[in-house]
């Protein structure tokens, strides 16, 4: 990033670099719906109701957290024996 | 400079919600292409215009319909976590 440090003060580069973490955070945000929207309109080429797609990104974050579960648990496995 | 601070951070804004939209109309132009030009012949048919038309609206409901779950799993999702942490 730019060095600031000659055109803000210190307070005022904290308060920037704040902002940016959140405006990275919300890109982060529109980043999956964009991916979801994709894959979901894939999914489903003929039915496009709502609770189609609602479907699709409920069952698609239930099979990311199952997933994580999933290495958690071999970890766990692996660690005891 | 708070002048400054604050173009700044518009500047910031304004080219995070380009970027946003840049990638939805290059996503939506993708999808709807492959869905209604099959054959792509020596120009755009009628038939080919009210198929993208329709399509780009539906693949706008979508997002937006996808924007809404995601975004209430995801607060969902937060707040069971500030349970467990908490209890």
């Amino acid at each position: 990033m730019a060095d600031l440090s000659g055109t803000f003060d210190a307070a005022t580069q904290k308060e920037l670099g704040e902002f940016v973490q959140t405006e990275l955070a919300k890109r982060r945000v529109q980043a999956s719906i964009q991916r979801f929207t994709s894959l979901c309109w894939d999914n489903q080429l003929s039915r496009s109701e709502e609770s189609c797609i609602a479907n699709c990104v409920d069952r698609f974050m239930d099979a990311s957290l199952f997933i994580v579960s999933q290495v958690e648990e071999k970890q766990r496995r692996n660690q005891m024996s | 400079m708070a002048a400054k601070k604050e173009a700044m951070m518009r500047q910031v804004q304004m080219e995070t919600d380009v970027a946003q939209a840049q990638e939805l109309m290059n996503t939506s132009t993708e999808k709807c292409f492959t869905r209604c030009i099959v054959n792509p012949g020596t120009d755009l048919s009628a038939k080919d215009k009210a198929c993208l038309a329709s399509c780009f609206d539906k693949f706008l409901e979508t997002f937006n319909v996808v924007g809404r779950t995601y975004t209430a799993r995801i607060t969902k999702e937060r707040q069971a976590q500030h349970h467990n942490l908490s209890s």
